[in-house]
């Protein structure tokens, strides 16, 4: 004699099992009990007709109920009590400022998309005119041209530009042009060309700060010299009478320059590009406004920017060199690794510590006053306010702080919470 | 036919809240993620709502369970263990001593079960039919009701066995 086993009581006393001749039964004969002596009922009307004749099965189902029935128990006892529903409508509230919020969200990527875009633009520029200008005004100095008709070129380049461009005239010829190989018989066929990129350079040494373009300008003649290149003598004999005046000047010019200039070959790509593109204005208004950034969480704009810059590899020493001193960190915490990223007037360094085996901690550093928020700015990204974590943790599920341990900013990030972030962030030193 | 979600919701919020607040176990924070389970829906036209909701839902306690645990883990490192605990315990919910035992008995009880008979018993209790609980869990239909009957009886055993001992020991 078959039995119905204990799922299908289950089933049975839950409603799940199919009407007589309904067809929507539980499970076929063969799915279950096989070899056990019990036997499958795929409808209502089977167990019960098999209860009617089978005290086994009646007795079965009499424990199965109570089981069910007190399971049933325990889990209501911990149920909650009183669950009201809030008003539908605050839900597709919540739902509609959700999707303004994404939608705001995508605006603001598309406006960082144009920046980029733009930024890609000026760094091209700028790394084509970086490479033009001081040679074209180098080669105006090595080329055999009367000495008027360098004045008259370098006037009608950039008038009022002032003694560099005239002193620039003056170099020696031939003494740079080997330094930046350019023979001084090419000379005639790119006159044009050198012309028109000179201008180029010259609007581009407007768009930087014009205090920036002072020296650069000025340093584009010194660095075709070198003292022993350039008797006195032959800068009279080329240079107005105010270049000549001021030999001493066009030294330390000479020098300035040459700091400007390595200081822009240390740069990388995005650093020029945030030096000419943006208005010096710009950056000191944004700068004037540090201050006054309380300790708390950190822009959405920031977040994205950490996401986005360029990090590199470094050693301890390399961390230490680009902040220029001490990396803060959390003691007691194992560093895993440092990186570096250009920023705005320097770089910002970022820690990596082990908070546990699974859970890593970030302490991104700068400089105040090289703070991240210019460049945020100055790429255009909107800094906006930061009680919008939300969209912060959606970028990597990670919690921000932002403090500041003397002249630097240091912004934690990490899967923790950020009352946690805070008390980690009290032990930086 | 699109999904009438202001329906569901009257018919189906308090049963998605005792589900997760069974994966939770902190009322005010089942009764967040049933919201937001919600929220999610609005822009979905689901074949099978009901079905849909404890999905999603069934992962968002997932997560949550996850970013709890670390909480806590960094929790207790900042801010020492005691206090932690005695945050932990701190439920204004639980009205009495008693009432905060027997809520852990039975979530001790279902831990004991396993994964597969605690999300079938839950969705049972939630409210879904062999069916849905079937498309929700993978099994196939006719194997939920041998597996509801083994999740019972094995929480009927544990919670026994977890108040007899608590009797034991008072």
């Amino acid at each position: 004699m078959w039995h119905v086993d204990e799922g299908t009581m289950n089933a049975y006393l839950d409603g799940e099992l199919g009407d007589r001749g309904a067809g929507s039964g539980e499970r076929g004969a063969a799915e279950r009990g096989a070899g056990s002596g019990e036997r499958g009922a795929e409808t209502v009307w089977e167990v019960e007709t098999h209860l009617a004749s089978c005290a086994e099965c009646r007795a079965l189902l009499e424990r199965v109920k109570r089981v069910r029935d007190r399971a049933g128990e325990i889990l209501a006892s911990s149920s909650p009590d009183d669950v009201v529903a809030p008003p539908f409508e605050e839900i597709q509230a919540r739902a509609e400022a959700r999707s303004t919020g994404s939608r705001v969200l995508q605006l603001s990527r598309i406006k960082r998309l144009a920046w980029a875009a733009t930024v890609v633009l000026a760094v091209a520029v700028g790394w084509y005119a970086r490479g033009t200008v001081f040679p074209t005004r180098t080669e105006q100095v090595s080329a055999p041209l009367a000495a008027s008709e360098l004045e008259e070129s370098a006037q009608s380049q950039e008038p009022g530009a002032g003694s560099g461009e005239q002193i620039a005239a003056s170099g020696e010829p031939g003494a740079d042009s080997r330094e930046q190989g350019a023979g001084s018989g090419e000379r005639g066929a790119e006159q044009a060309e050198e012309g028109a990129a000179t201008v180029v350079a010259a609007e581009l040494d407007r768009a930087v700060a014009p205090a920036d373009r002072d020296v650069a300008g000025r340093g584009a003649a010194a660095q075709t010299q070198t003292p022993a290149e350039a008797p006195s003598t032959e800068v009279g004999a080329a240079a107005p009478p105010q270049a000549k005046a001021e030999p001493d000047a066009e030294v330390k010019l000479r020098q300035e320059v040459v700091d400007v200039s390595a200081q822009r070959r240390r740069s990388d790509a995005g650093d020029r590009l945030a030096a000419a593109a943006a208005p010096q204005a710009v950056v000191q208004q944004v700068a004037a406004d540090e201050p006054g950034v309380p300790v708390g969480g950190i822009a959405v704009g920031e977040a994205l920017m950490f996401e986005d810059s360029l990090w590199i590899a470094a050693s301890e020493d390399e961390a230490q060199d680009a902040l220029g001193g001490d990396v803060p960190v959390i003691p007691d915490l194992p560093v895993i690794d440092y990186w570096t990223a250009p920023l705005h007037g320097g770089e910002m360094v970022r820690v990596r510590q082990r908070l546990d085996e699974e859970n890593v901690l970030e302490l991104i550093v700068s400089r105040v006053v090289s703070d991240v928020r210019a460049a945020v700015a100055l790429r255009g990204i909107a800094a906006e306010p930061a009680e919008n974590e939300a969209q912060i943790a959606a970028k990597g599920s990670l919690e921000a702080v932002a403090i500041r341990r003397g002249d630097l900013r240091v912004v934690l990030r990490g899967p923790v919470s950020t009352d946690s972030l805070r008390v980690l962030g009290e032990k930086v030193r | 036919m699109p999904t009438d979600w202001a329906v569901v919701y009257r018919e189906t919020y308090s049963d998605l809240v005792r589900f997760l607040h069974r994966k939770v176990w902190d009322i005010d924070r089942a009764q967040d993620l049933a919201q937001e389970v919600f929220v999610r829906a609005l822009d979905v036209d689901a074949e099978n709502p009901r079905a849909w909701l404890f999905t999603v839902a069934n992962n968002l306690a997932r997560d949550e369970a996850r970013a709890a645990v670390r909480r806590k883990k960094h929790l207790v490192l900042l801010k020492g263990e005691a206090e932690a605990r005695a945050a932990g315990h701190a439920d204004p919910h639980a009205e009495s001593v008693e009432e905060r035992e027997r809520t852990d008995a039975v979530k001790r009880a279902l831990e004991t079960l396993s994964d597969t008979d605690r999300t079938v018993l839950l969705l049972w209790d939630a409210g879904l039919n062999y069916g849905e609980i079937a498309e929700q869990s993978g099994l196939k239909k006719g194997a939920i009701g041998t597996t509801l009957s083994r999740a019972r009886r094995r929480l009927v055993e544990a919670y026994e066995r977890l108040e007899g001992g608590h009797v034991a020991r008072g």
